[in-house]
């Protein structure tokens, strides 16, 4: 069981704020990822839990204990580090077992534990090896080792796949969801990757200058965005967005909720507007419309229209999201939403 | 075009040989030198080989002095200063590397300071010293002073800085002591460059002559450098093949050393001297 | 340069984390404190005072200073250590420079080459000197059979008050141009291989790749060398003490030598020591300063 609560958490590098009175709960057992741009604070919130850049003030709970005050090696949490911080000149098997060793845990005790652990993460042929001749997914693969074998209350994990190549990366992110689904134990997973924080996270935390703009699940914070920014930030090509006129209010639909067609059909938001490029990728084609100075992009399954052709566009009802002047969503049991939604 | 290219390899290639020769031959010179008689060292023409190799040079050169006395100075000396520097130079490099305290960077511009100042400088102050102290007739003076080597500190330190800061992170949260992160982390991180360090210091112990000149004040303390420059500053000094077997003593073991590991010598000087 | 992120935790420290780095610190800042910068004072209180090193010293002011500056053994001494080192460090770095370039290919001749030149650097100058001082020998010396042998006639060397300069400086160039060859190569073997290529594209001649793509490359390198070499040949005394002891005369008696003699085989002389010293720091602070202010500008930092 470990819940993690943090309590009005400050943090700062000299003068510069990163954190201002931070408050969040990270559930039991979830596969929790932190996203943001970089500088968020996503990674600096992780430091925190592990205790290795503690926080200036505020009170970090780890099962409702208070673990502010404890070193790093007391906290029982293990991180996996982007560079994957693994011992140069330490074997994978010493690398693994140096937590066990300074924990006193007795030898045959420590065996059971490589022995096993390393036949999970498939790098038991490999244990007497230095790991400067593995790949780069081996040693991901130590660090992974070295983090599970001390059984930890909560696995950190700081962009632990960006140094991989993309083939590689989509395995791992399989593999760390199977990995969290036997384990069960809080992962709390800081990336930039919006693929890896959507198809691996139970629950998706964005952040954006040291402020958490939406914590939901991935469905969720898609679908249902809290605000401008996290709208935004989720889904690519980015969501569509138009200004109300002059005020700084806007609607917005995203790429794929767009049809183009030659015809208007029966949609509740219909424009008139031309294909300026036209992107094939394989099993989809991304389409630029310009209508009334506007520009749009579209995502279609047709790859039949041509680039400078005449053709109309229509979103549904439900699929287009209001935001106010002040960056936050209009949703439908607000007052404005049936006056704005008349406008378009 | 083609001749013309090949007549300058061919000059070329012979410079080269002349270099060879100019940095060889001495050496060569020094230690046959050390195997004629008095007479064959003065004679006209002079021999590339001894006619009959003189080993009672050594024995003379032995009977001179102490010394056995001088070869145990020199290897107390230098492996004691060797010791003495790496026990006050790691901490303080993982400090200044590592740690973020108040007047880190004061403290370390004493250090670099310290590096630009020489002992040909501060050498009777520190004579002064070593007499007041009452040490002048043993070794102390020729190690003590030398316990901080500043450069190695401030190469040690750069090296400690290249290690990433997840590193120690990782081995703090794998519950590793303070000392068990020096060193079951750094130092095996840092040992190439220590290695270098020690043995550039190593070296320039070994063969020093200003300071024991200015410091040892008997034989008893005389290292081999001292005891070899006692041949010649004896009377009669002109007895060359005594002097150059005096002087293979001292140089061939450093020559076979060179010729072993002249890569990793290199290396260690080179990468000093580039920072 | 980027800012170094500390790996120590910033806060929740107990007094042991506070104190820690001092502690470590402590014993090297000891020895530098006791061993550097305590007698570099005494250095410099010490060129103000009369004393014998018995009895109580009493305060002269300037007139150690006045005393060493009306000599002209002091004044030779002087003139000595910058004659010794613009010819080791201007000749040594310009000869270096032209064997690293030449010997910078990797083929076995050169790598051997290098190898050899280097070897003087490892041994003691004692015996550097030492050996020298037989072959440069006035009467049974294999430098002078060697020009008798071309006709030519011998020649004083280390006996001579007109050579003894020269053969010193030689046998300083022959001990360091090895040593300094093999720092430039290793500073030329960095140069990435594309500015070559791309200057080869441009149709650039040999001299202009060396003096626009490889001089400005190695200036870092060479700023340190100069710097290094100039300050180490001011501290000359090995050489000068076994071949010559700063003569014949006091033709080749440089300041450390100088400072030696007044301090230890003239009794009762040690101020005029001290002061001399004093001299003989601010000489090292001045040329390292005045490099930095003349050339910095030059060097070229990636």
């Amino acid at each position: 069981m470990a819940e993690i609560r943090f309590e009005d958490i400050t943090k700062k590098f000299g003068d510069k704020v990163i954190l201002d009175r931070l408050n969040l709960s990270i559930e039991d057992g979830s596969f929790t990822v932190m996203i943001g741009p970089s500088g968020c604070g996503k990674t600096t919130l992780l430091r925190i839990i592990a205790g290795i850049g503690p926080q200036t003030s505020g009170k970090v709970f780890l099962d409702g204990e208070d673990i502010s005050g404890l070193p790093p090696a007391k906290r029982n949490v293990a991180m996996v580090f982007q560079n994957y911080a693994i011992y140069p000149t330490m074997t994978v098997r010493e690398n693994i077992e140096f937590g066990l060793k300074n924990n006193k845990v007795p030898k045959a005790e420590r065996e059971r534990l490589v022995t096993e652990i390393s036949e999970i993460v498939g790098i038991r042929d490999m244990l007497d090896r230095k790991p400067s001749t593995l790949s780069g997914g081996q040693r991901q693969r130590i660090a992974l080792a070295r983090a599970m074998v001390k059984k930890p209350k909560v696995f950190l994990m700081d962009e632990p796949l960006s140094n991989l190549d993309a083939k590689l990366r989509v395995g791992m992110r399989t593999e760390l969801i199977e990995l969290h689904n036997r384990l069960k134990t809080t992962f709390v997973y800081v990336t930039h990757d919006q693929t890896e924080a959507m198809s691996m996270g139970t629950k998706i935390i964005l952040m954006n200058k040291g402020v958490i703009q939406q914590e939901a699940s991935p469905r969720d914070i898609y679908h249902d965005p809290d605000n401008l920014f996290t709208a935004q930030f989720i889904g690519s090509p980015q969501m569509n967005v138009i200004r109300f006129g002059d005020s700084k209010a806007c609607y917005g639909f995203r790429p794929e909720k767009v049809h183009v067609h030659n015809e208007p059909g029966q949609y509740f938001y219909v424009r008139k507007g031309t294909i300026v490029t036209k992107e094939m990728l394989g099993s989809e084609t991304i389409y630029q419309v310009r209508y009334d100075g506007n520009s749009i992009m579209a995502k279609s399954l047709e790859d039949t229209l041509q680039q400078g052709s005449e053709v109309y566009i229509g979103v549904k009802k439900e699929n287009i999201l209001l935001f106010d002047e002040n960056e936050q969503r209009v949703r439908a049991d607000d007052v404005r939403y049936d006056a704005w939604m008349q406008r378009l | 075009m083609k001749p013309k290219i090949t007549v300058l390899s061919i000059v070329s290639t012979l410079l080269k040989l002349l270099l060879i020769v100019i940095f060889l031959f001495p050496f060569y010179w020094m230690i046959v030198t050390g195997f004629k008689t008095y007479q064959e060292t003065i004679a006209f023409p002079p021999s590339l080989w001894p006619k009959e190799i003189q080993w009672i040079n050594f024995k003379k050169v032995w009977e001179s002095g102490p010394y056995l006395t001088y070869m145990k100075n020199s290897v107390v000396v230098s492996v004691g200063t060797l010791i003495l520097q790496t026990l006050v130079m790691v901490p303080a490099s993982y400090a200044f590397a590592k740690f973020n305290f108040k007047g880190r960077g004061f403290l370390f511009a004493i250090v670099m300071v310290a590096f630009m100042i020489p002992q040909q400088v501060t050498f009777i102050s520190i004579f002064n010293m070593m007499s007041s102290l009452g040490w002048l007739n043993t070794l102390l003076p020729q190690i003590i002073p030398h316990a901080a080597n500043a450069f190695g500190i401030f190469l040690l330190r750069q090296n400690f800085m290249q290690i990433p800061d997840e590193l120690l992170e990782s081995a703090r949260l794998d519950n590793a002591s303070e000392f068990q992160i020096l060193t079951k982390v750094m130092l095996p991180m840092g040992k190439p460059t220590l290695v270098s360090i020690l043995m550039l210091s190593f070296i320039s112990t070994w063969n020093d002559y200003f300071w024991p000149f200015i410091m040892a004040s008997s034989s008893k303390v005389y290292p081999l450098t001292m005891g070899i420059a006692a041949l010649r500053d004896v009377e009669g000094a002109y007895d060359w093949e005594i002097i150059m077997a005096g002087n293979v003593i001292l140089v061939v073991p450093i020559i076979i050393i060179y010729a072993l590991f002249h890569k990793r010598i290199v290396r260690a000087f080179a990468y000093s001297g580039i920072k | 340069m980027k800012k170094k992120q500390i790996a120590c935790p910033a806060g929740y420290q107990t007094p042991w984390e506070k104190i820690r780095p001092y502690v470590y610190i402590l014993p090297a800042m000891f020895f530098l404190g006791v061993f550097v910068i305590y007698p570099l004072i005494d250095v410099v209180i010490r060129s103000f005072q009369k004393w014998n090193m018995i009895t109580e010293p009493t305060w002269v002011g300037w007139s150690n200073y006045a005393y060493n500056f009306r000599r002209t053994e002091f004044k030779d001494a002087i003139v000595h250590t910058l004659t010794y080192a613009l010819f080791v460090v201007g000749l040594g770095l310009s000869l270096s420079t032209l064997f690293a370039v030449w010997l910078s290919k990797k083929t076995f001749l050169n790598n051997l080459t290098r190898s050899v030149m280097f070897m003087p650097h490892v041994i003691a100058l004692l015996s550097v000197a030492m050996v020298w001082a037989w072959i440069m020998n006035k009467d049974n010396g294999l430098l002078n059979m060697v020009l008798n042998f071309f006709g030519l006639p011998s020649l004083k060397w280390i006996d001579g008050s007109e050579t003894a300069m020269m053969s010193v400086i030689i046998v300083a160039l022959w001990k360091a141009v090895g040593y300094n060859t093999m720092l430039i190569y290793a500073a030329i073997q960095n140069v990435p291989a594309e500015l070559y290529e791309a200057a080869d594209l441009d149709n650039a001649s040999s001299w202009k790749k060396f003096s626009k793509i490889t001089l400005p490359m190695i200036s870092p390198q060479m700023f340190m060398l100069l710097i290094t070499a100039t300050t180490g040949s001011f501290r000359v005394f090995d050489t000068i003490r076994v071949m010559t002891r700063g003569g014949p005369g006091t033709s080749t008696q440089v300041l450390v030598y100088y400072i030696y003699k007044q301090a230890f085989v003239l009794q009762g002389k040690v101020g005029y020591a001290f002061s001399a010293a004093v001299i003989l720091m601010l000489m090292i602070g001045v040329v390292t300063i005045a490099y930095f202010r003349i050339l910095s500008k030059r060097v070229h930092y990636q």
